[in-house]
């Protein structure tokens, strides 16, 4: 038996005196990263880490308790921290009157997912040529390149493992090299940050000079950008650039954000509440998204689960505890990292391609804002309790499908359910793989543009 | 102490071993602890242990950085050994240069700390949180969530570097935080804010919880009736407290040498240069008795300081660490930070703020023919590389001929960071701070943002067509 094993041992015989129950969560991570600057090597780290999470369930209450220290003696501490913490909501919950019980997942067979972690044996010097070619490699490409500030290669491998009291324990491990390529570029005034980022689960499928040449490219072709006039345009919501339109919509399909009175989707279950031409589900098994996973932070089997369908609300997404509580069926949608508390995400949020070219979806008005950057992501811009968005963003403007030029320092801006209502078009190719969703470009029929 | 000096004088000997001119190690052990309080009872209770070394290399103006969870001798001899061979695949392990000797370097912080936070009953925690849900529902009664937590942190922190340099640190930080909904009229709005110090939780005990409360509901509640705002070029002032977040967006990154050594600011190759109005001087400033961004000493053991950035308009210094010293040739400004030894520190901004002026509020206002008038400021970001900064005005009113009318929401404000500073015209005596949170490349750290309020001659208000 491993030594996490025999410490967890432990910990189910003192919860057992305690009339608990318990779950662990332990996460090993090892990454590389390597930063190059002007062809030197400027940043070399190497991080090991690992993290235990307990959360002990008493009854209606549960607690948490984290340590980096997995000895067994570390781990009985936390439990004991985690039980007293479950004691403290416990006994507010008693006078309040609302205990009801917290199920813990039954072992389970999950499908082995093997092919998320290849071993491959790649030197220090191949890795290092790598990165270094990702940087070095903007500069020939364009004059215009000053620098690359922000250029990263990294190598991160993942091992998740979840045990609890009624016998559950199960792991899984996933590898992958990621990282991006930011190059800044100017021209006479005007000055662009921009650029390309990567993911691959096998060495030779990162093609540095290629990336640096998408991201120079995206950089480049930026530069001159201009305001365009203040008003009403039909918007291409770039595929590359549909994570925060996914991301804005994501909470709301959390039965624990419907329990606690956050989703604005609450009570639209089986009603229209997008365009028809919407197909949404999560699927956790479609390797071309980067959180692929066979069971979630409960160790309960993932599912792929439709969430709209023909412009419908089919389904919310749970863990064990608001499938109960919300009486809807379990996704296996639990999430938390070991120092977090128990909550639910979506794995990867998929959308259905549809029928259109993009370029007919830039021909389809008269003039159309290509929406290619959002250019502060979610960080600010949009506000979830009621679905208002206003986002800065950069693009391209078109006016009978030809490209008029860059556009930039302008301000999209909207409400969420009614953009997923004035889907006019939805294209028919996916976003490159490897990022954690999956979605095509889509056209909305007018959103307000701040500009000049 | 975490570790004895000892392991610490090999450790870094094995750091140098290799050939590395430099080496600092900086070991944590921290605890966290995270009360919640939802749906009007306590929702979750969470403690952490954070536990763990990073050792850090340089070879000329490259970085090498390990980390590991195990602070044995061995662990760290290991890990430091890890790092000066990580380039090389077949290093010589020829001891050509060691650490000087370890001296402890004490001092007294001026930060005062009481209670632990695992000393303190838990009921007297959610008391305070407990609270806040009480006066946020009697404020309205169209308030249908309220939302609490309570994060504490106190983190133990040792540095130790190659130069001679061995000190300890404790550092406290309790932060209140609470977002309310609001459903009026069928029209739902949600608020929230936040309150931090360097300093231990028995604070809250003295501190006005029905303010925080009652502010945030007031604003969602207000947010229910409020247009959309407009959109355009418009003069607006800016309030004082959060609004400094436009200075530590618009500029305060572009004034870091983590952009700045590598030109990707531009505020490059400024200094000494005019590049605001006179009314116009910042500084961060470390060294302010228990304010959130504060500190003793910063993440690379040197003492922290109060830095002047702009006096009177021109450029006076850069937010610089050891590698930005290294990098620039600027002398150390106490900066290097970051979230946690899983990151290696970086040049970053501790209170940042604008300086008190002399113009009045009221004559802002007076100034404007139509503008906005930004009460409140949400989040924002930048790219230091462009200084193209965005920021989210929560709370905002119309000003129109030198009077504020009515309220506004969903304004963002963007624009190019050095062309905002040379449009301030105006600068206020009424300085207060806030506290935020920030991100970048050493991790999210605690910092405070401030200023007195200003008029801003023209800003891009994204509002809706």
């Amino acid at each position: 038996m491993d030594q996490i094993k025999i410490g967890f041992a432990n910990i189910c015989q003192e919860a057992q005196k305690d009339a608990a129950q318990v779950e662990l969560l332990l996460s090993k991570s090892e990454s590389l990263n390597l930063k190059y600057s002007k062809s030197k090597l400027e940043k070399f780290e190497s991080t090991d880490s690992q993290a235990a999470g307990l959360r002990v369930i008493l009854s209606g209450s549960q607690g948490y308790a984290s340590t980096e220290n997995t000895s067994p003696e570390a781990l009985l501490r936390s439990y004991k921290e985690a039980l007293s913490n479950a004691q403290t909501l416990l006994s507010g919950m008693v006078l309040s009157g609302k205990s009801t019980s917290i199920p813990l997942a039954q072992p389970a067979t999950v499908t082995p997912m093997e092919d998320l972690c290849i071993d491959e044996d790649i030197s220090i010097e191949k890795k290092m040529a790598c990165a270094q070619t990702l940087e070095s490699a903007c500069y020939g490409l364009d004059s215009r390149i000053q620098s690359v500030p922000y250029p990263n290669w990294s190598e991160n491998t993942q091992e998740i493992r979840v045990l609890n009291s009624n016998g559950l324990d199960q792991k899984f491990k996933r590898k992958f090299y990621s990282g991006y390529c930011y190059p800044l570029a100017k021209e006479g005034e005007s000055s662009k940050m921009d650029g390309e980022t990567f993911f691959a689960r096998e060495f030779s499928q990162i093609d540095p000079q290629a990336i640096a040449a998408e991201g120079v490219r995206r950089c480049t072709e930026r530069l001159g950008a201009r305001k365009i006039p203040t008003g009403r345009y039909a918007v291409v919501i770039d595929r590359q650039q549909m994570d925060s339109i996914l991301a804005m919509i994501s909470s709301y399909f959390s039965a624990k954000s419907l329990f606690d009175g956050k989703s604005l989707l609450a009570g639209l279950q089986g009603q229209k509440i997008a365009s028809p031409l919407l197909q949404l589900c999560d699927d956790p098994f479609d390797r071309r998204g980067s959180n692929v996973r066979p069971f979630d932070a409960e160790g309960v089997p993932t599912q792929k689960t439709v969430l709209i369908e023909n412009g419908v609300l089919k389904n919310f997404l749970t863990n064990l505890e608001y499938a109960d509580k919300m009486q809807l069926p379990v996704t296996g949608n639990a999430s938390r990292s070991p120092a977090s508390a128990l909550d639910i995400s979506a794995t990867t949020l998929s959308v259905r391609p549809g029928q259109s070219a993009l370029s007919e979806m830039l021909a389809s008005h008269e003039e159309v804002f290509h929406l290619t950057n959002f250019a502060a992501g979610l960080h600010s811009g949009f506000k979830s309790a009621t679905g208002d968005f206003s986002m800065p963003s950069e693009g391209f403007l078109y006016k009978n499908g030809k490209r008029v030029g860059p556009v930039d320092q302008i301000v999209v801006a909207g409400n969420v359910l009614e953009l997923l209502q004035d889907i006019e078009m939805v294209g028919n190719e996916l976003n490159k793989p490897g990022q954690s969703f999956l979605a095509p470009d889509i056209l909305i029929r007018s959103l307000s543009i701040a500009g000049s | 102490m975490i570790v004895a000096t000892s392991i610490l004088q090999k450790a870094l000997d094995a750091a140098l071993s290799t050939g590395a001119d430099f080496a600092d190690v900086f070991l944590e052990d921290t605890y966290s602890s995270q009360l919640g309080f939802l749906q009007q009872k306590a929702d979750t209770a969470v403690v952490g242990q954070l536990y763990g070394a990073g050792i850090r290399l340089f070879f000329g103006h490259e970085i090498i950085y390990v980390t590991t969870n195990d602070l044995t001798e061995t662990g760290l001899v290991k890990a430091a050994l890890k790092a000066a061979q990580s380039r090389l695949q077949s290093a010589t392990l020829t001891a050509n240069q060691t650490a000087a000797p370890l001296k402890l370097n004490p001092f007294d912080s001026i930060h005062k700390y009481g209670q632990r936070p695992w000393e303190m009953q838990r009921e007297r925690k959610l008391n305070w949180l407990r609270s806040v849900d009480e006066i946020a529902r009697t404020r309205n009664s169209n308030v249908t969530q309220v939302d609490a937590a309570l994060n504490e942190k106190f983190q133990r922190v040792q540095i130790a570097n190659s130069k001679g340099l061995l000190t300890y640190d404790e550092r406290a930080y309790t932060r209140l935080r609470v977002e309310t909904f609001v459903e009026q009229n069928g029209v739902k709005e949600s608020s929230h804010d936040l309150d931090g110090q360097l300093g231990t939780s028995e604070i809250y005990d003295s501190m006005n919880l029905r303010q925080l409360a009652e502010s945030c509901v007031d604003r969602a509640t207000l947010l229910t009736t409020a247009k959309y705002a407009p959109a355009g070029e418009m003069p607006v002032v800016i309030d004082n407290s959060f609004g400094g977040v436009i200075f530590h967006e618009a500029c305060g990154h572009g004034l870091e040498t983590t952009s700045v050594a590598k030109g990707a600011s531009v505020f490059c190759g400024k200094l000494g240069q005019k590049i605001a109005n006179d009314c116009v001087t910042a500084i961060d400033d470390g060294t302010i008795a228990n304010s959130w961004g504060s500190l003793s000493i910063d993440d690379e053991g040197l003492p922290t300081q109060r830095t002047v950035l702009i006096e009177k308009g021109v450029l006076k210094s850069y937010i610089v660490d050891e590698m930005g010293s290294r990098q620039t040739g600027y002398a150390k400004t106490g900066s290097g930070r970051r979230q946690s030894y899983r990151f290696a520190p970086a040049s970053r901004m501790r209170n940042t703020f604008i300086g008190a002026g002399s113009d009045s509020f009221e004559s802002m206002i007076r100034d404007v023919d139509y503008g906005l008038f930004a009460k409140k400021m949400g989040g924002g970001s930048v790219s230091p590389g462009t200084g193209d900064y965005n920021f989210q005005v929560q709370e905002g009113y119309i000003i129109r001929k030198g009077r504020i009318e009515e309220a506004v929401k969903g304004a963002a404000l963007i624009g190019r960071g050095i062309d905002t500073l040379g449009k301030i015209t105006k600068v206020s005596s009424d300085l207060k701070l806030a506290t935020g949170m920030c991100g970048s490349v050493s991790g999210s750290i605690p910092t405070t943002v401030g200023q007195p309020q200003i008029l801003v001659s023209s800003i891009m208000v994204g509002g809706r067509a």
